[in-house]
């Protein structure tokens, strides 16, 4: 699968004026927005970031499950789209789901040997577990930095190579 | 008994969430077996003694009045459970009397996804009789 990788910070531009770092940060957005608009290159045209909002939407209020789950706040989204965003493009999309604690998911699953779910919880805090064969892996990151180069070698573990 | 529980067993975690199963393989998502944070215990309902009708009159209670609809259940034994070192522990409430709760969650949110992965692998999906007959061939009269 092929990626195009725009990381979302810009540094190396100590010589130019704030301005016109400014502009290339404006026209950097503005291409990242259209690429994420692309069929095969971008989660917004897949609809995820349609999902997330409508997830939001379906438990936004405790006890969305019938029972005693958390609320997902405004907070949680924010952060799963941040999180999103920084992905290369053209990875597949996830699936988007709910927990009762008041994470939203991500899941990249191919069978139930090779899935890998990714939580983001208030706080901004990642979680992930994965089995990819009879690799059993699970961990904490942080959901507002750039995904690492480790959940998407995971990632592309299951849903197929991104680089 | 109906409060000792024994390996052999079957639990259901009603669904109640279109997101907690894939519609793809009709398989279970790890989504439903992640336990509320502020109590770290896992409602369920036991088989025994039930008929099929009671187990899903049980679930129609769980989301009446509420805006949830009920998709189905997954059902897992108790040693599935037990093999993560988990714990089933009989919590009988004024409405179902086979209420149960998983407890000994790790207070890691990692740790807890991954055991949550490895039950619902082995959970198995059962949609309601609704549901159900939805997806069946249609009849063919000949």
């Amino acid at each position: 699968m092929a990626t195009i990788a725009m990381p979302l910070t810009i540094s190396g531009y100590a010589d130019e004026t704030k301005a016109g770092a400014g502009f290339v940060a404006q026209e950097r957005e503005k291409i990242f927005e259209t690429l994420q608009m692309s069929n095969v290159l971008g989660f917004a045209a897949k609809g995820t970031f349609q999902q997330l909002d409508e997830i939001f939407e379906e438990c936004s209020s405790d006890g969305w499950d019938g029972e005693r789950a958390k609320s997902i706040s405004g907070e949680v989204l924010q952060c799963a789209k941040t999180f999103l965003k920084s992905f290369p493009l053209g990875v597949e999309a996830p699936e988007v789901g709910a927990e009762p604690d008041g994470a939203i998911t991500l899941e990249w699953y191919k069978s139930l040997d090779r899935v890998i779910s990714i939580s983001i919880n208030p706080g901004g805090w990642l979680y992930f577990a994965a089995i990819i064969g009879i690799k059993k892996r699970n961990g904490v990151d942080f959901a507002l930095f750039e995904v690492s180069e480790d959940l998407l070698e995971l990632i592309s573990q299951v849903a197929g190579k991104v680089r | 008994m109906i409060g000792f529980i024994a390996n052999n067993e079957l639990l259901a975690r009603y669904i109640t969430s279109s997101r907690w199963f894939r519609k793809q393989d009709q398989t279970i998502k790890q989504d439903a077996f992640i336990p509320p944070e502020n109590l770290m215990e896992l409602s369920v309902t036991r088989h025994i003694n039930l008929t099929e009708n009671d187990i899903w009159n049980i679930g129609q209670v769980i989301v009446r009045g509420t805006p949830r609809t009920l998709y189905g259940r997954a059902d897992v034994e108790v040693g599935h459970v037990i093999a993560q070192r988990l714990s089933v522990v009989s919590q009988p409430v004024s409405d179902n009397q086979n209420h149960a709760n998983i407890v000994g969650w790790p207070l890691a949110k990692n740790d807890r996804k991954m055991l949550a992965l490895e039950i619902a692998r082995v959970a198995r999906f059962v949609a309601t009789p609704e549901a159900g007959a939805q997806t069946l061939p249609p009849l063919t009269v000949k």
